[in-house]
């Protein structure tokens, strides 16, 4: 029976039979290397509705007595009103720190740590997430707490207090990191620093949300129907799982209004560059401009264009030149964001001070050569394809990563067994098309610029 | 290697460590190979997806470096990823004879006066051009990403040094051979570009974060003439004097079959895998098992402090000595810190973050920065602004006193217990947890029974045990302590 259930939740969306295709000068490797990649059925799993609008999905899996669960929350900071930016954040923070009308902030606490079960919270731009993992036996409980911070949450003044000072701190201590406050600030470069794209809880902004605000926002943000639940683990059946669950969202009303889109972005190219003055021995630098949009049909051009790039330090153009050829750098990547409405397209890299104009030019070179002057050749798209479409599977054991992606990937709108169509979306990306996006949607002359570092020892860069 | 090293490192042992309570999976899965050579391999088969997770240790690490060659072991770790005579070169009998020159006139510079050192720079710089015509750039990495291979990447701590990747199952004798290959055979080119790598690598990790420094100088405050008290990165003036030759020195001493333990977990066929290796690893030269030396410091007789400064948020590191595996103290460490530090319900988190608001966060780990030798039971604090570090302090002994002087409930130490299996099952899901466990424990206690030791052991530390290892080793004369001041 146990084998049934197996083969049936293993029927579709088959990665099959990738074979590497290589000419070795190494007859030993030749031969190692061509072996095929083993067949990797991606489950079944069905997209479910429950009453009240509530989406859900389900991967079970009795390997361990163990059960995960990912609840997605149609919410985010860019619903903020424009006076109350962090007040998603502290939302966030409050469904789990704030208890809830049955159960003090303290007692739940203290029902989740008996359990050895954890429950975190978090809204970030576009959406909130709550992830748990708990032992089998514990997860009706866990869920049925999980619902009341959703339904019934309290927001413990006293706890808003310390998430407050908590925030704070942490708005504080990213600026101990350059990395950190790098990826902070630069997105304020490109988007502005009052969009709703760029835009980030300040040490004041934090001070004057109220807990009315928090109220406030919650009773405008969280609903059934823009709730999506996804389980994986160790439970007996779906039935039971529903048994569960369906007590928990029962009476719960759906939302009155359509979340209101913010307002569509320009792309704005104006080249720009800033200093943030900060002792240190070591610049670190991140430049770039708008990505593009999440369901724009060149998005796995881009992405290949990216791997190539700079997706992985070791074997991308900017790593081999700027790290193994010139020792200059111990970490140097890019990234393609694909997003709602651009995502951000940027290179970061830390290098001594010395160097960092040296780092910025050789950067920009190598984004410059993938626009004519050194185009990606058929090998070298042939490997960076083969390495990604050979490891897709990999991210799949453990397994709960699979429930992970078709949670986001239905929550952002793909269709199902979206893995599927991208992998053949990939596969058909030519060279041709690498020039043609390169040219389109790179800007290397119009660069934005940050760099975190010590203004004494960078000689006047940047301008 | 890559990414993570150091910073890994913190992580890895700011987690619990796991009590095990399943132990059929292991007692009647795993399955050992000790080959002719000396080395050994751990074998678990768990079927679903078709990969496997490996994990090669070598117990080589920061402890076993001598003074003046600190971060040999890291450097060597990165170097292990610039192929063999086989793997990266285009022509290595030409390249062979660049890379000796190149470190012959290394030998000459070390020796020379600026004036000479000036023409000799520029001869080296010379070489290593020439050299690098033969190089093909980053083949070994290539050739496991076009294979499908993933998070391919290495670490190095105080103890060990661990190379693992994840990869589809008909790449087992690929692996056997790039693995094998790089352990036997290995090529030092491009050693001086990333000799600077690793330089970037310091400035990014420990001189420009404030973390970073703050654990360097707690390291030396607790253990200062102990190697666990030098940073495994290496210092800076060290990193900046190594050689390709002093590379191949401590390589020759320390990467012998009988000091590395490889762990296999995935989607394999045992019978096949035992006959892979043998092929593979099986004809690796034995060699002379290194001998270890190193010194313990005794436990320190009064408190120590060290500050340091930074344009940073304020923050306190404390360790105390203790002892490490299979030490019975140890143990008892695991549920300490538990009770004192793990999650919103801990003491130190109700009494310093909820209810006096002194701290932004507090944790905890209960054996760092090794386990080879005697370790420290260490707390980090993210102190808030303007709060008192004695104040901090103060109360943190007050909460230690707590355990030593009043009852520590059974509910309390069930909910210690309770929490540890939970995450020991946590680890189970994955195939690279397991491989890394396994290997670990091998590499460090001699055998990795030790994971099926430890929850017994765990199930029967009572409070009268708590109570004499924070009378042992927690008062405040043993303590030192290291304090991050903001600099404006």
């Amino acid at each position: 029976m146990k084998n049934l259930i197996r083969f049936q939740l293993f029927i579709v969306a088959t990665f099959v039979l990738l074979f590497v295709e290589i000419l070795h000068a190494n007859p030993t490797l030749q031969k190692l290397e061509n072996t095929s990649i083993p067949e990797f059925k991606i489950p079944n799993i069905k997209r479910q509705h429950l009453k009240n609008g509530v989406r859900l999905l389900t991967l079970p899996n009795h390997d361990v007595p163990v059960v995960r669960g990912y609840i997605y929350l149609q919410t985010g900071s860019i619903y903020e009103p424009a006076d109350q930016v962090g007040v998603a954040e502290m939302l966030g923070d409050m469904l789990r720190e704030g208890g809830t009308l049955r159960h003090s902030a303290d007692e739940i606490d203290q029902m989740l740590s008996e359990i050895g079960a954890e429950v975190e919270s978090d809204i970030g731009r576009e959406y909130g997430l709550i992830v748990f993992k708990c032992l089998k036996e514990d997860y009706p409980k866990v869920l049925q707490l999980i619902f009341e911070m959703l339904r019934e949450p309290r927001f413990d003044p006293a706890r808003l207090t310390i998430v407050k000072l908590k925030s704070k701190e942490s708005i504080r201590r990213q600026e101990d990191d350059p990395s950190k406050l790098a990826l902070r600030e630069f997105p304020k470069m490109v988007y502005g620093k009052d969009n709703v794209w760029g835009r980030t809880p300040s040490l004041a902004s934090i001070d004057s949300i109220s807990r009315e605000n928090i109220v406030s926002f919650y009773q405008r943000s969280i609903f059934p129907d823009r709730l999506l639940l996804a389980i994986y683990g160790d439970f007996s059946s779906d039935k039971e799982l529903k048994k569960v669950i369906n007590p928990l969202i029962d009476g719960w009303n759906r939302s009155r209004e359509k979340l209101p889109n913010p307002p569509p972005l320009e792309k704005d190219w104006k080249r720009e560059a800033l200093l943030i003055p900060k002792k240190i021995d070591q610049a670190t630098l991140i430049f770039g401009h708008f990505g593009d949009k999440r369901f724009n049909p060149d998005k796995y051009a881009l992405i290949m264009l990216n791997d190539i790039l700079g997706g992985d330090t070791l074997v991308s153009r900017l790593g081999k030149e700027i790290r193994s050829n010139q020792g200059l750098v111990y970490g140097v990547y890019s990234r393609f964001g694909l997003e709602t409405d651009f995502g951000l397209f940027y290179i970061m890299a830390q290098t001594k001070s010395p160097t960092a104009v040296r780092v910025f030019e050789e950067s920009q070179r190598i984004v410059h050569d993938l626009q004519g002057k050194i185009p990606v050749g058929e090998d070298e798209l042939r490997f960076h394809r083969q390495s990604l479409l050979n490891s897709l599977f990999s991210d799949y054991e453990p397994s709960y990563n699979i429930l992970k992606d078709e949670a986001r990937f239905w929550y952002f709108g793909y269709p199902p067994h979206y893995l599927e169509f991208f992998k053949k979306n990939v596969e058909r990306v030519t060279v041709e098309d690498l020039s043609r996006v390169a040219e389109k949607y790179l800007r290397p002359e119009d660069f934005k610029l940050l760099v975190i570092g010590d203004p004494e020892k960078l000689g006047g860069f940047p301008q | 290697m890559k990414r993570l090293s150091f910073l890994f490192l913190i992580i890895f042992f700011l987690l619990p460590l796991s009590s095990f309570s399943n132990p059929d999976l292991l007692s009647k899965g795993v399955k050992e190979i000790v080959l002719p050579n000396g080395m050994k391999f751990l074998l678990l088969r768990r079927t679903g997806a078709p990969l496997f997770s490996a994990y090669i240790q070598v117990r080589v690490g920061g402890m076993d470096e001598t003074a003046g060659q600190t971060g040999i072991a890291h450097l060597l770790e990165h170097m292990a990823f610039k192929g063999t005579t086989e793997i990266g070169t285009s022509n290595y009998s030409e390249e062979k004879n660049l890379l000796a020159q190149i470190e012959s006139v290394h030998e000459r510079w070390k020796k020379a006066n600026s004036g000479e050192r000036k023409t000799l720079s520029a001869e080296m710089s010379r070489l290593i051009q020439q050299a690098s015509e033969y190089v093909v750039k980053e083949e070994f990495s290539t050739i496991y990403l076009r294979n499908g291979g993933s998070d391919l990447n290495a670490t190095t701590s105080q103890d060990l040094t661990s190379y693992f990747l994840k990869l589809p199952k008909s790449k087992l004798r690929l692996w056997a051979y790039l693995e094998s290959q790089r352990l036997q055979d290995p090529v030092f080119r491009e050693f001086y570009s990333e000799r600077d790598v690793v330089r970037e690598e310091r400035r990014t990790r420990v001189d420009d974060s404030p973390f970073g420094k703050l654990y360097e100088a707690l390291l030396k405050l607790v253990f200062p003439h102990s190697p666990y008290g030098r940073p495994t990165i290496g210092y800076a003036k060290d990193i900046q004097q190594l050689s390709a030759t002093d590379l191949e020195r401590f390589y020759k001493k320390f990467y012998v079959p009988s000091n590395m333990v490889g762990a296999i977990v995935g989607d394999i066929d045992l019978a096949e895998t035992e006959t892979i290796l043998k092929e593979y690893f099986g004809p690796i030269p034995a060699g002379t098992p290194p001998q270890e030396k190193f010194i313990e410091d005794p436990y320190p007789t009064q408190s120590r402090r060290a500050e340091t400064f930074a344009q940073a948020s304020p923050a306190m590191m404390i360790g105390y000595q203790k002892p490490n595996l299979p030490h019975p103290d140890d143990f008892v460490f695991d549920v300490l810190e538990q009770i004192l530090c793990e999650g919103r319900t801990s003491r130190f988190y109700r009494r310093l973050v909820d209810q006096e608001q002194l701290v932004q966060n507090v944790s905890c780990s209960p054996s760092i920065p090794g386990s080879r030798a005697k370790n420290m039971f260490f707390v980090y604090l993210s102190v808030n602004q303007g709060k008192s570090f004695d104040e901090i302090l103060n109360k943190l002994q007050e909460e230690m006193v707590k355990v030593e002087t009043e009852k520590v409930s059974e509910e309390e130490l069930k909910k210690a217990k309770k929490n540890l299996t939970a995450d020991w099952y946590y680890n189970l899901e994955s195939n690279e947890d397991l491989a890394q466990m396994l290997s670990y424990f091998e590499a460090i206690s001699g055998s990795w029974k030790y994971l099926l030791e430890h929850p017994k052991k765990i199930q029967a530390v009572g409070d009268e045990d708590l109570k004499r290892v924070v009378k042992k080793y927690l008062q405040p004369q043993r303590r030192s302590v290291a304090i991050l001041k903001s600099k404006s």
